[in-house]
């Protein structure tokens, strides 16, 4: 009798939790699987527009071989794509954690530099990006003048590249981050001063306590092993382990994920990117 | 003892100083990097074309001139697409920070069947690039008959299929198994139904979170131009769509130097 109860409880909630789900599930299957099955259908095919609709014609795996050996431009565009993903997202995840410290001090005129870091989240856009960076505002002054420039153009190629690169897109880059700046800036401000306080109590220096703080922030249960974000931030969950500030962790919880959401976040820029990087120039 | 203690304190303080010294150096040149190029699209806004053509001037226009201001307002038939752009992208943004929210209090919350499933699903979501299902979704749209009305982008976004969904989907799931379940079952206990936990509890416990998804997917919608250009059409106008398609035409009939003259125009109104 007991037994039964508990199982008929168990239904009832993923019965609820997939009512709630269900227009997601619905979206997930009209909007996006059944499309994108769909697109991998039309790229195995040879389409053509008639005046009854689409033509469509098996044709396996031609187009994947021709883009690879025909096509002029998508070796060099997936070259750009992923020297862009290399470098971005690095620098754009020290950039917003960086910025965010900054903007998580007790400053005069915080609120002042926390509009002016966010606003080019809201100025963004399409078309506006695509006028200022094929006008050159997005590279720093003439920075070819500067003596630091000069020193890194001498540099061997393989270093002086991706440096370069980074000089030369510098705004662009901070601009990305302005989403992952706001997510790492709501984590840090969940950490809390008792925590700060209890740590230099403890006798910690500030960086000490920095990377203890984030350690309790990392992630407490299965995302690490999913792997969905290897590196960076699992090898906290070492410090939590022996740290008795992990006790926090559940309270820190939501930052965790706002620190996976700002990792999220730089793969979706960069996919978006790239993206319009394989879009065709006009 | 006491004079050693000042001591201290007064060599803390120093330290302070410099720290912060350092800090709002670091913030004023961050933020002048941020700055130059919208300080660049003001200033340049206001010039003339002889100004813009002149390599003496770069900073100060030889006077101000609003007229790229006025021909942009008509151009871009301001108030419409304003109105348009602000009541789409209000809608998109609502729709979608509702759908993800129920979504990510059914995986916090519930033991949804297949839960593991459903969550590497919202990942590869996640990284499929949009292009990908765009044309599907066009042809779908199109056998409905619903390309050119703004719902080919709000039903989406009501089914959490809409830009970047999984992000708030996931953002909401950790917010939503953040707070301690208690609450829900001291309201379940009260005789609160499910609904009524969800919009009385959950929902205000996460208002900082509902906050930031509905700013981030508004600016979003905002500037989204592929999305919208294609579903919705010629005949429902945003800003940036209006401003993509100034910028093609005048790049089409006007000649190479004065291919600059839309980016200024552009530039008055952002």
């Amino acid at each position: 009798m007991k037994k039964k109860r508990s199982i008929s409880l168990k239904t009832r909630d993923s019965l609820v939790g997939t009512l709630f789900m269900s227009p997601w599930l619905i979206g997930l299957l009209v909007f996006t699987l059944i499309p994108f099955i769909y697109s991998v259908w039309l790229s195995l095919c040879s389409v053509e527009f008639g005046p009854d609709g689409m033509q469509t014609a098996f044709v396996g795996g031609r187009w994947y071989k021709e883009i690879f050996s025909a096509d002029a431009y998508f070796l060099q565009a997936l070259k750009d794509t992923l020297q862009f993903i290399v470098l971005f997202m690095p620098m754009i995840l020290v950039v917003a954690i960086i910025c965010a410290l900054l903007l998580n001090k007790a400053l005069h005129g915080r609120t002042f530099f926390r509009i002016l870091f966010f606003f080019p989240v809201v100025v963004i856009s399409g078309p506006v990006m695509e006028k200022l960076i094929s006008n050159q505002a997005t590279a720093i002054i003439s920075a070819d003048t500067y003596y630091v420039y000069q020193v890194i153009e001498n540099l061997p190629a393989i270093l002086s590249t991706p440096l370069m690169y980074i000089f030369d897109n510098i705004v662009l880059i901070l601009w990305y981050a302005g989403v992952q700046m706001l997510i790492v800036l709501a984590g840090l401000q969940k950490i809390g001063d008792s925590l700060y306080e209890a740590a230099s109590i403890d006798g910690r220096k500030r960086l000490a306590e920095l990377l203890e703080n984030h350690a309790a922030l990392s992630p407490p249960d299965d995302f690490n092993r999913r792997g969905v974000y290897g590196g960076g931030f699992g090898r906290h969950d070492q410090y939590a382990h022996v740290h008795p500030y992990s006790k926090q962790r559940d309270e820190c919880r939501t930052a965790i994920f706002v620190f996976r959401g700002a990792f999220l976040a730089v793969r979706a820029g960069g996919a978006g990117h790239s993206g319009d990087r394989l879009q065709d120039p006009a | 003892m006491n004079a050693k203690r000042l001591k201290a304190r007064t060599q803390a303080h120093s330290k302070n100083i410099l720290t912060n010294l350092a800090v709002y150096f670091l913030l004023i040149g961050i933020g002048f990097v941020f700055l130059y190029p919208l300080l660049y699209m003001i200033i340049t806004s206001l010039m003339t074309t002889e100004d813009l053509i002149n390599p003496t001037i770069k900073w100060l226009p030889t006077h101000l001139d609003l007229t790229n201001f006025k021909q942009v307002w008509q151009v871009l038939d301001y108030p419409i697409s304003l109105f348009n752009s602000a009541w789409y992208s209000l809608i998109c943004s609502l729709a979608q920070t509702f759908s993800c929210a129920l979504a990510g209090y059914a995986l916090a919350r519930f033991s949804v069947p297949a839960k593991k499933f459903w969550i590497v699903m919202l990942i590869i979501i996640f990284i499929i690039p949009a292009n990908v299902v765009t044309i599907p979704r066009y042809v779908l749209f199109n056998n409905y008959q619903l390309v050119g009305s703004p719902l080919a982008t709000i039903l989406p976004a009501l089914t959490g299929q809409g830009l970047k969904s999984s992000i708030f989907v996931f953002i909401f799931m950790s917010a939503f198994s953040a707070y301690p379940r208690a609450f829900d079952e001291a309201a379940q206990l009260d005789g609160a139904g499910n609904m009524r936990i969800f919009f009385r509890i959950a929902l205000p416990m996460t208002v900082p979170v509902i906050v930031l998804s509905l700013v981030f997917s508004l600016v979003w919608y905002w500037n989204d131009v592929a999305q919208c250009g294609l579903l919705i059409g010629d005949d429902f106008q945003t800003l940036p769509l209006e401003l993509k398609a100034l910028t093609r035409s005048s790049a089409r009939c006007s000649a190479p130097p004065s291919a600059m003259r839309p980016t200024v125009l552009m530039s008055g109104i952002r």
